[in-house]
């Protein structure tokens, strides 16, 4: 089968690799009907996610037709039409019972590297390193789907691929982050970063009912996305204004009451703090350029919330610790729990309440795969969501 | 409250079972040694540094000046102000290979001791060669080497310090100790006590059933091929390390209580030599059982049995943490949990294996 394969930094190639098969008794096998290039896998891209090997296929935003099933699968069938998590969860361990699924405790067979690298283990995830399970991704024709009793969710088929494609992450991500921000009505939430999954967690703030949404970001396009499609109420363009003095005017000084990073580890900047993390990161003093998040930090107001979904994968430096504790700020993040969202995120959608397919702004075929990451990590061509289809 | 969480880690550790611990625990067995020696209680685990920090710091110190002496004899020669001749270049480079040797034996784990004095010495010959220049080279730059022989001169001394320091501190390694005792003694401390810890979701009952079974262990024991049972307290195993290799021995269960506990230690004569533990513990709040492996792994006898069990030492804390993971997969979800690149031996893309690549799964 043909399959987008990480052959290095800023490198990958659509391969002949062999058709996967069923390893363990729970698995299914996929034929991927669409996939779609998510953020993180820029990360990916640029070589900040540490134990990648050339030749890793890559994807874990993918839905597909169940065309096999292992001996011990109950709820597929061969030809069912679903949606895939991208974390990887056995539905039997102490995490999973409490329906923290992204920090499964039985899907990462690698789970010895990621304790020496954080401490503990976090479940396995589809096409992202060796840390984290080794699993081939869905950039491909056909993707295995371990304990596929567990993550899979059927779609109806009045839906199209471009409305439910999206349950995979990054709506539900968006939908996790402003979850953690403690919504209620009359709430003002600032959301750093209106790529994807900033404009699923602006989308997610509204549909929770927060009153003021505010999104940032530099790029005009995305933020014209954010205020029309989304539904965020005021924009910021970092370039054109001081993050912290807009927010505070827009706040009446006290700050959001949340603020969602949705940026992670590659931050874009200016002037000296972004020279300075440029600098330090290509001297490996650190791995990450947590620029969005030390700016969210500060912005929030007192004893508020800050909500990191954004994706970081090691040390940042110049964390604003004084002003976290001595304001009473309470810090969440997390990869998300895909599974538990995807019920009541089908549901919003099949009632039209929302359409994740705003946010697709290219299609292109799975063969085109190096051309579309370029695309998308250069943000030519106004990209914000690429989706790829055979 | 994690002052607490320690205090109850320190206290786990200091329970030691009598198969482990005490002479009793070869109650239930036939005695596996001649003369009846009783096991003693685990070691700490050593650190693989050398403990004393200044031994430590004087080492990278040594690794410092004498890369700059190999790399750089010229400028360093300048420096301490003496003339920068092809022959005083070949002295510091000598001196420079001497100081590297110095440092990287300090930075090694074992009798730091020794090491500290052969800097002392070597600190001497340099005394000696900046004094000799000083005092019959008039070409010597005579406030530079002064300001040299007075900093070798401190080094002297620190050095001298720490040696004798390094004298007075107990130490299970020194070379003192090492010759005074006999040779069983050398291996008895030698012995390494390995230990791994998992939480299953799953009742003690369950968990000790599934282990009293040995032949169960080869589903999820990475390096074992076959446990075959033989009675109610023998069992012979045959485990392979590399795939070619094959280590064999007999076991016999040294203590057994039922949904607690199973220890059980190899016989003379085996191939692996040692003594294990698993105990069973109800988790807090419901979470099902810790499982306790512990193990003392004595390396074969003699000088090659040494070196290998010194490689096979470094192995078996990440072997048998890796083997619980998936004692824990087997029996939360019924299988072990394989991906793409996980079902090769060998490091490989994460990417679904072709039929000629599946030879090593």
């Amino acid at each position: 089968m043909k399959a987008n394969c990480w052959e290095g930094k800023k490198k990958v190639r659509v391969e002949t690799v062999p058709d996967p098969r069923i390893l363990n008794d729970g698995d299914a096998i996929l034929k991927v009907t669409s996939t779609a290039i998510c953020g993180s896998d820029l990360h990916l891209y640029n070589g900040l996610i540490p134990s990648m090997q050339k030749g890793d296929v890559l994807g874990h935003e993918f839905m597909g037709e169940v065309v096999e099933i292992g001996r011990a699968v109950k709820k597929l069938k061969v030809g069912d039409r679903v949606v895939v998590p991208f974390p990887i969860a056995c539905g039997q361990c102490t995490m999973c019972h409490e329906k923290l699924f992204s920090l499964c405790e039985n899907s990462n067979p690698n789970a010895w590297m990621a304790e020496a690298l954080w401490g503990h283990s976090p479940s396995g995830l589809f096409g992202y390193s060796h840390i984290l399970g080794g699993f081939a991704g869905g950039q491909a024709e056909f993707v295995r789907v371990p304990f596929a009793d567990v993550g899979p969710i059927k779609v109806p088929a009045s839906l199209r691929d471009d409305q439910v494609l999206f349950l995979s992450d990054i709506f539900p991500t968006g939908y996790m982050g402003a979850e953690m921000c403690d919504i209620k009505p009359g709430k003002v939430i600032a959301v750093w970063g209106a790529g994807p999954v900033g404009q699923f967690a602006i989308a997610s703030a509204r549909l929770l009912g927060a009153e003021r949404v505010i999104a940032i970001d530099r790029f005009d396009y995305r933020l014209k996305m954010a205020r029309e499609k989304a539904g965020a109420t005021q924009t910021i363009n970092y370039e054109e204004a001081d993050v912290h003095e807009a927010l505070r005017d827009l706040t009446g000084g006290r700050g959001p009451d949340a603020c969602i990073d949705a940026v992670g580890a590659e931050a874009h900047s200016h002037g000296i703090s972004y020279a300075y993390d440029r600098t330090k990161q290509a001297l490996m003093l650190e791995t990450e350029r947590p620029i969005a998040l030390r700016e969210a930090i500060r912005a929030c107001r007192n004893g508020g919330i800050v909500s990191v979904v954004g994706v970081y994968g090691g040390l940042i430096d110049k964390f604003p610790m004084g002003s976290l504790m001595n304001r009473g700020l309470t810090m969440r993040g997390g990869q998300c729990h895909v599974h538990r969202y995807l019920e009541p995120l089908l549901g919003h959608i099949e009632r039209g309440e929302i359409d994740p397919s705003f946010v697709i702004t290219h299609r292109m075929r799975l063969d085109q795969a190096p051309e579309a990451f370029e695309l998308f990590m250069r943000k030519q061509d106004n990209c914000e969501k690429v989706v790829l289809s055979a | 409250m994690e002052a607490r969480n320690d205090q109850t880690r320190n206290d786990q550790s200091k329970l030691r079972s009598p198969a482990l611990g005490g002479a009793n625990g070869a109650a239930l067995t036939v005695s596996t040694r001649p003369n009846g020696e009783p096991r003693q209680p685990a070691q700490p685990r050593r650190t693989a540094r050398a403990s004393n920090p200044w031994a430590r710091g004087l080492g990278w110190f040594s690794i410092g000046l004498g890369a700059a002496e190999l790399l750089a004899p010229a400028t360093l020669a300048r420096l301490i102000g003496v003339r920068d001749t092809s022959r005083n270049r070949n002295v510091l480079r000598a001196l420079g290979t001497r100081e590297v040797a110095a440092g990287v034996g300090l930075l090694l784990p074992r009798r730091p001791g020794r090491l500290l004095w052969s800097r002392v010495a070597g600190d001497v010959v340099d005394l000696a060669l900046l004094g000799g220049a000083l005092a019959f080279d008039r070409r010597t730059k005579s406030n530079r080497a002064a300001l040299a022989l007075a900093a070798v001169a401190g080094v002297t001394a620190l050095d001298t310090w720490a040696s004798l320091r390094r004298q007075d501190e107990p130490d299970d390694d020194s070379a003192a100790l090492t010759r005074a005792t006999a040779r069983r003694d050398k291996r008895k401390n030698a012995r390494v006590p390995v230990q791994a810890v998992v939480t299953i979701q799953r009742p003690a009952t369950e968990i000790y059933a599934f282990w009293r079974d040995f032949t169960n262990l080869a589903r999820f024991m990475t390096h074992v091929r076959s446990v075959d049972v033989k009675d109610r307290l023998r069992s012979h195993w045959s485990t392979s390390v590399t795939g070619r290799d094959t280590l064999e021995w007999d076991a016999v269960i040294t203590d057994d209580r039922p949904d607690h506990l199973i220890a059980w230690r190899s016989v003379a004569d085996a191939d692996f030599d040692h003594a294990g533990e698993v105990r069973f513990v109800p988790a807090p709040g419901g979470r099902g059982t810790e499982v306790h492996l512990k193990m003392n792994v004595l390396p074969p006898a003699g000088a090659l049995g040494k070196a290998v069990g010194k490689l096979l030492h470094r192995v078996p804390e990440e072997v048998i943490g890796a083997d619980l993971k998936r004692l824990k997969q087997l029996l939360e979800t019924g299988e072990i949990t394989r991906s793409d690149a996980s079902i090769h031996k060998a490091p490989h893309p994460a990417r679904p294996s072709g039929d000629d690549e599946q030879s090593d799964v």
